[in-house]
């Protein structure tokens, strides 16, 4: 095999396997081996056709992956909200499960907010200085 | 919940569950028969079939069968097939395209090559 068929083809088996991370603990308990097992096989029938094919493949999967892990953790977190409260309305069981921030706690993150602004700010003018 | 409230399936679910209607099989026959039948048009990646079959499992369109192993296999392999259920959602999905199929052909609509 080539040089950069082996490199590319370690970047995203590392890859993957650190994004199927990201699947909720449910689906991935129940389907994380198989994903694995068919990701391996349609990659190994790719790294036959040449680079190309293997970059176009590779991409193809991740970002379908991608797009799984966010519908996935979509569609948990909303059975988990229906389940602990038995309510219809997410957008209110999102805003109490958020009421636990008080005052100073809000303040505390609008002042790192803030911090990470100034240095961000002094960032920029030492760049533009130097440019 | 009526059979038809479940009606017009994506091309996604279509595909997947017409290749399981023969016979049970495992996730990577299933997308590498949609490709086929779809002539190329529909490639499955594998988080898109999970996300389905999931969606499907849960449904109680499909039904899961573990394969005890043979020689070599490091991990049981699992089928998936058609429940009842399922089999009346393809069924009337199938109906529909006829149905539609039918119509065009009677307004004459397709350009005779």
């Amino acid at each position: 095999m080539r040089y950069f068929e082996k490199l590319l083809l370690n970047q995203v088996v590392c890859l993957y396997g650190s994004l199927l991370l990201l699947l909720p603990y449910p689906f991935r308990v129940e389907f994380g081996a198989e994903i694995r097992d068919i990701f391996f096989q349609v990659l190994q029938e790719a790294e036959q056709r040449g680079a190309l094919w293997l970059l176009k493949v590779s991409l193809r999967e991740l970002s379908a992956l991608v797009g799984a892990i966010g519908r996935e953790n979509w569609v948990e977190f909303l059975f988990r909200v229906r389940k602990l409260n038995g309510a219809k309305d997410w957008t209110g069981v999102v805003f109490q499960k958020f009421c636990f921030l008080n005052k100073s706690m809000i303040v505390w993150i609008a002042a790192n907010f803030l911090g990470m602004g100034a240095v961000g700010a002094i960032f920029l003018l030492f760049a533009s200085i130097l440019s | 919940m009526k059979v038809k409230e479940y009606l017009p399936l994506t091309e996604t679910s279509f595909f997947i569950l017409l290749s399981i209607a023969a016979s049970p099989k495992h996730g990577y026959a299933i997308m590498k028969d949609v490709e086929a039948m779809s002539e190329q048009r529909v490639v499955l990646a594998t988080g898109t079939l999970y996300s389905a079959l999931k969606r499907m499992l849960e449904d109680g369109w499909i039904e899961r069968v573990e394969v005890a192993l043979t020689n070599g296999e490091l991990r049981e392999r699992k089928l998936y097939k058609l429940t009842d259920l399922g089999r009346k959602i393809l069924d009337a999905e199938i109906d529909r395209l006829h149905k539609l199929v039918k119509l065009t052909q009677l307004k004459g609509a397709r350009e005779e090559r």
